[in-house]
């Protein structure tokens, strides 16, 4: 048995009865990694994070947690047990508050000075939630948002992160300091990263391993550096574009 | 000029979009950009200035006017009805909002045979049928790009386009864009992409903090300094 990590044997997984959405997923995530999904539009990437956190039906294979089997268990549970869940596009709470979205993250916890508790520990990750924490989300550039929520789920000490296009719509200088972020998250707070990206190339270079999903069926693994030098790949699903030139940004 | 309740979003800004131009808006999270396409496409009321469009003065009018004039545009949020199916929503955009352009059959028109071919092109044309709510959030970006091409249109904005897009289908749409463009469609596109930005723009206006920052062509504006603070990072 696998120990310590976030494990998918053969997942099949569908919105609707008989339109399968994940064919036959494995996959594994251990703290130390940072892993990164890329493929094309409705290849099944965030489906992917979605089975895990039990938001869509799994129909065969199995997700498990140290061994232990999540598959098909409620999100707010899986969550107690420390995978968190980052969605995609932005999912703030616009009029509350920084501190308040903060408190949300605790939502699930009993303990409310706990959660004060925790707050001031994300304040020290991201020391520009502390000096908004009284500004209301909708307020906030779509970087900033971004840190919050991601400040959000941290509330919960996760083991484990999914984060659902952590650069969508960000401004080149602030998607580098979100990867960045990513990758202190990994190193500092042993958090593994289980991430879906179309920023491809950056998404790989941050990543240490690297899937690529198409039509819900894996077609190529391998290190980040690996699969960005495939010719193949990059022909398929990176555009064609010389990877280092795209790197300047 | 802009103001929302005391906050200034975009400030005495002034810029010439050159005839048949691509022209790249670009700029930190929050500089002003969609702001800027909501004042010109009537979105917003204009609290101060002037929009002029071929020799006519705009601002004032109101969205389905702009649309009358060929000026298009796309939502960064997307604008998609949820239970229509995807080829439905395809077929909703128009130029004119008379009832006889509303009434005609799109079997007949040839619209229901584009919406299909550009469906195709773009890799939904399986979903025609399917309710778009049961499309991927970079699906529906998209289905949101691909309706702006079903109306003859002479200036086209697009707001982050390629946000969410897999890199082999964004080279796909900077082709499209290129031919139409070449086909006499002017273009503004706020984008994050600086790949696609500096391929295929002519021209590069920067907004920061409601202002225009730099203005010029895209070897310029890689070089300029102030741009490269703000907004592109070392």
């Amino acid at each position: 048995m696998a120990i310590d990590v976030l494990n998918l044997k053969d997942v099949e997984a569908s919105y609707q009865r008989g339109v399968k959405i994940l064919q036959s997923i494995s996959l594994e995530v251990s703290r130390e990694d940072i892993i990164c999904l890329i493929g094309p539009n409705g290849a099944g990437k965030s489906t992917v994070l979605k089975a895990i956190m039990g938001l869509v039906n799994v129909e065969k294979g199995s997700i498990t947690l140290n061994g232990e089997d999540i598959t098909n268990s409620k999100a707010n549970q899986t969550m107690r047990r420390g995978v968190s869940y980052v969605p995609q596009g932005r999912t703030v709470f616009p009029e509350m508050t920084v501190w308040e979205n903060l408190r949300m993250g605790g939502f699930i916890l009993k303990d409310k000075q706990h959660v004060e508790q925790r707050i001031e520990e994300v304040y020290e990750l991201f020391p520009f939630l502390k000096h908004s924490r009284n500004r209301k989300a909708y307020t906030l550039s779509g970087g900033e948002q971004q840190m919050l929520e991601m400040g959000r789920v941290l509330i919960l000490d996760p083991k484990y992160m999914l984060i659902d296009e952590p650069s969508l719509g960000l401004a080149p200088k602030i998607r580098k300091m979100i990867f960045e972020k990513i990758g202190t998250l990994n190193r500092e707070k042993m958090i593994g990263i289980l991430m879906v990206e179309q920023n491809a190339v950056q998404g790989l270079e941050a990543a240490d391993f690297g899937y690529v999903l198409d039509m819900g069926k894996i077609r190529f693994r391998g290190s980040g550096v690996e699969l960005l030098e495939d010719e193949r790949i990059r022909r398929l699903y990176l555009g064609g574009g010389d990877a280092k030139k795209e790197k300047r940004f | 000029m802009k103001d929302f309740g005391g906050i200034r979003a975009v400030g005495g800004v002034s810029f010439h979009i050159p005839k048949g131009t691509i022209t790249g808006l670009i700029g930190p999270n929050g500089s002003g950009k969609t702001t800027l396409f909501n004042l010109v496409t009537g979105f917003l009321p204009i609290d101060e200035g002037e929009i002029w469009y071929r020799g006519s003065r705009i601002d004032g009018f109101k969205p389905h006017q702009i649309v009358e004039l060929g000026i298009i545009r796309t939502f960064q949020n997307t604008r998609i009805f949820p239970k229509l199916t995807v080829l439905e929503n395809m077929l909703v955009p128009t130029r004119s909002n008379r009832i006889s352009n509303l009434v005609r059959s799109p079997q007949k028109d040839g619209r229901a045979e584009k919406a299909l071919r550009l469906l195709e092109s773009i890799g939904l044309a399986s979903y025609a049928h399917d309710p778009a709510s049961s499309l991927s959030y970079g699906q529906g970006k998209l289905l949101e790009l691909v309706l702006s091409f079903m109306v003859d249109a002479e200036m086209i904005l697009l707001d982050e386009p390629f946000s969410g897009i897999n890199p082999t289908l964004q080279t796909r749409i900077n082709l499209w864009i290129e031919e139409e463009n070449n086909r006499g469609k002017e273009f503004i596109v706020i984008e994050h992409n600086m790949d696609v930005i500096m391929n295929i723009c002519h021209h590069i206006v920067v907004m920061h903090h409601g202002q225009k920052l730099a203005e010029g062509e895209p070897a310029v504006i890689q070089q300029n300094e102030e741009v490269l603070e703000a907004y592109l990072g070392d």
